[in-house]
């Protein structure tokens, strides 16, 4: 009687950990094409906020004691 | 360099640290770029070399890929049943969703999501959380892919070259993730630095500026670090697997 219960449980048990491993695979190529496709971006952008600092900074040249 | 200009640097990266304790938030890292608000020439050339630095940084890295690869390749190690990988990768993707939900309680407490500055600050926060939950899930990937850190499944594997490919696992995930997890923490570094922008611009507030430039930085020579680190840390495992091999000698054919 208690094993049909255990039993389902396992069951259910398998049902989650191969859910995990699905959306883990999922996360994972999906993961790679967004990075890989933005990346190029994400750097530009890095480099003009850069760019803007160093702007930024060039207007306090003299200011610094 | 002076007695002036180095008792200058201390005393900058003094106050450095000083708003690090008052943010709490800045690390050690992120007080090494202190130098790039300070104004003046040495602002100047400071924030001039970021440019080049990220760009060679990223030149590496890319040129560092294939060594990569070819590291984990020619390192393999094996595992008699895949069981115990698959049992950390449950439990490593547990605790990624423990971890996002205590975040979550965490931003709740924080803000008070009834001001629309508050609120807008929660969803910036909730966004990044969410971002790094789906990079440790990819992570936790791994765990169940084995064979995609030249993990093999070899019935004959002995207890103890089971143990080092379970130890030997934690390095191999950063490499063979490597340009994954060098673009997540440019992409981090580069939502903190726009951020950054806009609370230094505007409320005059340094530590998410620098911590930015620093994620930044990282995420550009993170390849090369993840190179290194297993470079001089696995030597100690390739001896052990060494000294295993030898009852194998002679018995292989």
């Amino acid at each position: 009687m208690m094993d049909k219960y255990l039993d389902m449980i396992n069951i259910k048990i398998d049902v989650v950990f191969s859910f995990i491993e699905k959306v883990s695979a999922f996360c994972f190529d999906k993961l790679s094409v967004l990075l890989t496709k933005a990346n190029s971006w994400v750097i530009a952008i890095a480099v003009v906020l850069l760019i803007i600092l160093t702007i930024d900074a060039a207007f306090y040249i003299g200011d610094a004691s | 360099m002076s007695e002036e200009d180095i008792s200058e640097f201390l005393a900058q990266f003094g106050e450095a640290q000083e708003i690090a304790s008052i943010s709490g938030e800045m690390s050690f890292l992120s007080a090494l770029f202190y130098p790039v608000l300070t104004g003046g020439w040495s602002g100047f050339f400071a924030s001039l070399a970021l440019i080049p630095a990220l760009l060679i940084g990223l030149n590496f890295s890319d040129k560092i890929k294939n060594a990569n690869n070819e590291l984990i390749d020619a390192n393999p190690t094996s595992i008699s049943n895949p069981i115990i990988l698959k049992i950390f990768g449950f439990l490593f993707f547990i605790l990624v969703v423990i971890n996002f939900f205590s975040a979550v309680r965490e931003l709740v407490q924080i803000y008070y999501l009834i001001y629309f500055e508050e609120l807008l600050l929660f969803i910036k926060d909730l966004l990044i959380q969410i971002f790094l939950t789906i990079v440790g899930f990819a992570i936790a990937s791994l765990y169940f892919q084995p064979e995609r850190v030249n993990i093999t499944v070899d019935k004959s594997s002995t207890v103890a070259e089971d143990l080092i490919a379970l130890l030997t696992f934690g390095l191999k995930v950063p490499l063979a993730l490597a340009t994954m997890l060098s673009q997540t923490i440019i992409f981090y570094g580069v939502y903190l630095l726009f951020f950054g922008f806009i609370s230094f611009f505007i409320g005059g507030a340094e530590g998410q500026l620098l911590d930015g430039i620093a994620t930044l930085m990282v995420g550009a020579f993170a390849p090369l670090v993840f190179y290194l680190l297993f470079l001089f840390l696995f030597p100690i495992f390739n001896l052990y697997l060494a000294i295993l091999h030898i009852p194998k000698i002679g018995k292989d054919n």
